[in-house]
C-alpha cells in the first residue's frame, strides 16, 4: 500500500485544482468568444475548414462586386440602346412621312429633324459609363469622332461572374452602325428633301434591326447577370452558416460544460481545503 | 548480576532522544520541497561473548541500544522516473510556448489576418480592373486614381502584414535564445553547486557524518538540470553524483565542465551557423528539458515558419510582377515590377504612383482594364499555381502552414496533457517514499516519548536498588 503524505496529497490537489482551473479557462474563452476555434491548435482540421471558407466567400464577395459593376454597365447599355433605336425609328417615320407630302416646306422639316437626330445619335453613340465608352471598346477617343468615323477598337470589356464564367458588359460600336450611321443619316436627310429617301429604308430598317438584336442580346446577359447574382448570395448565406457551424459554439453546451466544471472544481476546493484539517494532532493531549 | 541497568536506562534516553531529534526534523520539513524523510536506525548493543561470568554465568554482556545512523528514506530509482518524466514535459512546454506566441502573431483562422489582407489586395486589383479610368479626354485615358489608390495602398498592407509576421518571427527567436542563455546560466549555477556538493559529501561520507541534508540539496539541484536539460546523473560508489548531457559529462566528483550557448543569435544566420550547446568544448544535444524544447523552436520550427513566409512573400511577388509586367499602363508603356524585395521582411510595392498601374493588356493608349482584373484572378489558389508554374499556390502555402502549426501544437498540447499526468503518478510516488506523514511522524514520537518515560523509569529504579544496597551499609 502506498504511503499517503501531506507533501504528496498538496502536490496531488494541486494538480487536480490546476487541470479543472485550465479546464474552466478554455470553457470560458469560448463562451466569451463566442468561437469554438480561437486558434489554429484548438481543432486544425476545422481552422484549415474555416480558411478554405473564408477564401470563398471572399471570392464570392468580389463576384458580387463585380455583378454590380455589370448591372449597372448593363443598364447603361440598355437605356442607351433603347433610344438608339427609338431616334432611329422617328428617322424612318420621317422617311415614310417624306413620301407622302409634296409640300417642301414639310420636307424640308423632316429634314432638318433628321440632321438633328443624327447629332443626338452621336452623343447616344459616345455614351459614356464611368470614364469608358460603351460602344468604343477600350479606346481612348471613345466610340464617334466628328465627323462620324467608327474610332472604337472593338475590344471586349468584360466581367467575372465567377470562378469560371466571364460575361462582356459592352456592345462593339460597328455592329451598331457607330460608323456608318452619319453617312446614313446624311444620304436620308438630302433624301428626304429630294424625295427619293425610300431608297434608304433598307440600310435603317437594317441597321434597326442590328441595334434591336444588340438589345436583346444585352437583355439575355442582364439575366445571366442576375442569376449569377442570386446564386451567389444562395452560396454565401450557405457559406456564412457553413462558417458558423464550423467556429461557433454551442452555449447551451459550453454553459453545461462549464457549470459542470464548476462543481467539479468547488468540489476540489472543499475537499483540498479539508484534508490538511485533521491529524493525530488534534488527538494528543 | 551485573549491574548495568543504569547504563542500559541511559542509553535507552539518549536513543529515544535521537530518534526524536530526527522525527521533529521530518515534523518541521513536512512541507519542505525536496525534503527527504529520515529514520533513526536502532541497533541493540551486546558484548560478544567470551568467558563465563563467575556471577551470572552468562558470557555476555547486555549494552542496550545505541543509534547507528540515520536512514534517508529515497528510491533513487524513484527519483530517477520523476527527473525523465519532468525533462519529457519541459521539453514539450519550452517547444509548444514560441509557436503558441507565433500562433498568437498569425491571428488566424479571422477577418483581420494575412489571408484576408491577400484577399483584399486581389479584390482591389479587380476593381480597378472592372473600372480603370473616371475619364477619357484628348485621347488619353485618366487612371481612377482612388481605385488605384487602394491597390497600391492595399499592396503595402500585404506587405506590411508578411513583414510584421516575418519580423515577430524573428522577435521570438531572439527571445528562445535569450530563453537558452538563461537556461545555460542556471545549468551552470547548479552544475558549480553539485560538484561542490559532491566534494562535501565524499568528504562526509568517509568520515562517517550525517550528509543527508547535503543529499537533498544535490537531489534539488540535479532537478533542477534535468528540467533544464533532461541530464542523467549516475550515482557513484564514493558517495558523489556523475551528470551527463546525451553522454558528454557536466560534473564528476568535484571536477565541471561548464555549458555555454553556440551558434547564431539571429534568425538570418541560424541556418549556416544553428544554435546549439557545449559543454567544455564538445557539442551536447540534449534530448529532453526546456532546453531541447528550446532547441527544436531555434533549430526546426521558427526557421520553417520564416522559410514558409518568405516562400508566400515571394511567389506573391513573382506572380504579381509576372502578370503585371506582361500588361500597359493606360497610355500604352509596358508595366514593370509591382512588388520588389526578397522574402517576407523585405517585400515591398515598386510601383510609386497609380499612373505606373499596368492595368492594360492593349500596347497602346486604351481604358482596358483586363490585366488588372488577370491579377485580381490570382485570388483563385489555382490561378497563380498556374502563374507560378505549377508551384503550390501562396495563400496554400500560407493556409498550409496554419494548419501545420495548429496540428503540431494541438500534438504538443495532447502530449503535456499526458505527461502532466505521468510526472504526477511519479511525484506521488517519490511523495509516498520520500515525503513526511504526519501521523506516522506523530505515532512515532508517542512511541519514542514513552519509550523516554520508561527508560527514566529504569533508572530511578536502579537508583532504588542501589539505594537499598547502599542503606545495607
Amino acid at each position: 500500500m502506498a504511503r499517503v503524505t501531506q507533501l504528496g496529497q498538496v502536490n496531488q490537489s494541486l494538480a487536480a485544482l490546476q487541470a479543472s482551473m485550465t479546464q474552466s479557462q478554455r470553457l470560458q474563452e469560448q463562451a466569451a468568444s463566442g468561437k469554438r476555434i480561437n486558434r489554429a491548435s484548438d481543432d486544425p482540421t476545422g481552422a484549415s475548414i474555416s480558411m478554405q471558407l473564408r477564401n470563398q466567400q471572399a471570392a464570392n464577395t468580389q463576384y458580387a462586386r463585380n455583378a454590380d459593376y455589370a448591372n449597372g454597365q448593363l443598364s447603361t447599355l440598355d437605356g442607351t440602346l433603347q433610344t438608339i433605336y427609338s431616334r432611329l425609328n422617328q428617322v424612318r417615320s420621317n422617311i415614310i412621312a417624306a413620301t407622302t407630302t409634296t409640300n417642301g416646306d414639310s420636307r424640308s422639316a423632316l429634314s432638318a429633324q433628321v440632321e438633328q437626330i443624327k447629332g443626338e445619335l452621336q452623343g447616344l453613340y459616345n455614351t459614356q459609363y464611368q470614364g469608358r465608352a460603351i460602344f468604343g471598346g477600350t479606346s481612348v477617343a471613345g466610340a464617334v469622332d466628328s465627323s462620324g468615323n467608327y474610332v472604337g477598337d472593338g475590344n471586349p470589356v468584360t466581367v467575372q461572374l465567377n470562378a469560371s464564367s466571364t460575361v462582356r458588359v459592352d456592345v462593339d460600336g460597328s455592329t451598331i452602325g457607330a460608323g456608318d450611321f452619319s453617312g446614313l443619316l446624311d444620304e436620308i436627310s438630302a433624301g428626304i428633301e429630294n424625295g427619293d429617301a425610300a431608297s434608304s429604308l433598307d440600310q435603317l430598317d437594317s441597321l434597326i434591326s442590328s441595334v434591336i438584336t444588340a438589345n436583346g442580346q444585352i437583355g439575355a446577359i442582364q439575366n445571366r447577370v442576375t442569376t449569377s447574382q442570386s446564386a451567389i448570395t444562395a452560396q454565401n448565406s450557405d457559406l456564412t452558416v457553413s462558417l458558423a457551424q464550423n467556429e461557433d459554439i454551442d452555449y447551451a453546451e459550453v454553459l453545461t460544460k462549464f457549470s459542470s466544471q464548476q462543481v467539479a472544481y468547488q468540489a476540489a476546493l472543499g475537499v483540498t481545503a479539508r484534508i490538511n484539517q485533521t491529524s493525530l494532532l488534534d488527538f494528543l493531549q | 548480576m551485573s549491574f548495568n541497568i543504569l547504563g542500559n536506562g541511559l542509553t535507552g534516553l539518549q536513543a529515544s532522544q535521537q530518534a526524536l531529534n530526527v522525527i521533529s526534523q521530518n515534523i518541521a520539513n513536512a512541507s519542505t520541497p525536496g525534503y527527504v524523510r529520515q529514520r533513526a536506525v536502532l541497533q541493540s548493543q551486546q558484548t560478544t561473548p567470551g568467558a563465563a561470568n563467575v556471577y551470572t554465568g552468562h558470557s555476555e554482556q547486555f549494552m542496550g541500544v545505541k543509534v547507528t545512523g540515520v536512514e534517508r528514506i529515497s528510491s533513487a530509482f524513484k527519483q530517477a522516473a520523476l527527473n525523465s518524466a519532468v525533462g519529457k514535459q519541459e521539453a514539450l512546454e519550452a517547444q509548444a510556448a514560441p509557436l503558441d506566441n507565433v500562433q498568437g502573431l498569425l491571428q488566424e483562422p479571422s477577418d483581420i489576418g494575412l489571408q484576408n489582407t491577400m484577399t483584399e489586395f486581389y479584390q482591389a486589383w479587380t476593381d480597378l480592373g472592372n473600372n480603370p479610368t473616371v475619364s477619357t479626354t484628348n485621347g488619353a485615358a485618366a487612371i481612377n486614381g482612388a481605385s488605384a489608390a487602394v491597390v497600391i495602398q492595399d499592396g503595402a498592407s500585404l506587405a506590411a502584414g508578411l513583414k510584421t509576421l516575418s519580423d515577430g518571427v524573428s522577435a521570438e527567436f531572439g527571445n528562445q535564445y535569450t530563453n537558452l542563455t538563461g537556461i545555460v546560466e542556471q545549468v551552470n549555477a547548479s552544475v558549480l553547486k553539485i560538484a561542490e556538493l559532491n566534494q562535501r559529501i565524499i568528504q562526509g561520507t568517509a568520515g562517517g557524518d550525517n550528509v543527508n541534508a547535503l543529499l537533498d540539496q544535490r537531489d534539488t539541484a540535479i532537478t533542477d538540470i534535468v528540467r533544464l536539460t533532461g541530464a542523467t546523473s549516475i550515482n557513484q560508489s564514493d558517495g558523489s553524483v556523475q551528470v551527463s548531457v546525451s553522454g558528454v559529462t557536466l560534473v564528476q566528483g568535484n571536477a565541471y565542465n561548464l555549458m555555454s550557448v553556440t551558434g547564431s543569435s539571429t534568425l538570418e544566420n541560424a541556418v549556416d551557423n544553428p544554435p546549439g550547446l557545449l559543454v567544455g568544448s564538445v557539442r551536447a544535444n540534449p534530448a529532453g528539458g526546456q532546453a531541447a524544447g528550446v532547441l527544436s523552436a531555434l533549430n526546426t520550427d521558427l526557421p520553417r515558419i520564416s522559410e514558409t513566409l518568405d516562400t508566400v512573400a515571394n511567389g506573391i511577388r513573382d506572380a504579381v510582377n509576372a502578370r503585371h509586367s506582361a500588361g500597359y499602363t493606360l497610355d500604352g508603356t509596358p508595366g514593370g515590377d509591382f512588388f520588389t524585395g526578397e522574402g517576407a521582411a523585405g517585400l515591398t510595392v515598386a510601383v510609386t504612383s497609380a499612373d505606373e498601374l499596368a492595368v492594360s493588356s492593349v500596347s497602346g493608349p486604351s481604358t482596358d482594364g483586363s490585366n488588372a482584373r488577370g491579377i485580381g484572378r490570382l485570388v483563385n489558389p489555382s490561378v497563380i499555381s498556374e502563374a507560378l508554374g505549377g508551384a503550390t499556390a501562396p495563400q496554400s502555402v500560407y493556409s498550409g502552414m496554419v494548419t501545420q502549426i495548429g496540428t503540431q501544437l494541438q500534438g504538443l498540447n495532447t502530449a503535456i496533457d499526458s505527461q502532466t499526468g505521468i510526472v504526477a503518478t511519479a511525484q506521488s510516488a517519490v511523495d509516498s517514499e520520500s515525503g513526511v506523514d504526519l501521523n506516522e511522524e506523530l505515532t512515532n514520537m508517542i512511541l519514542f516519548q514513552r519509550s523516554f518515560q520508561a527508560n527514566a523509569r529504569v533508572i530511578s529504579a536502579a537508583d532504588e536498588m542501589l539505594q537499598s544496597l547502599i542503606g545495607m551499609v
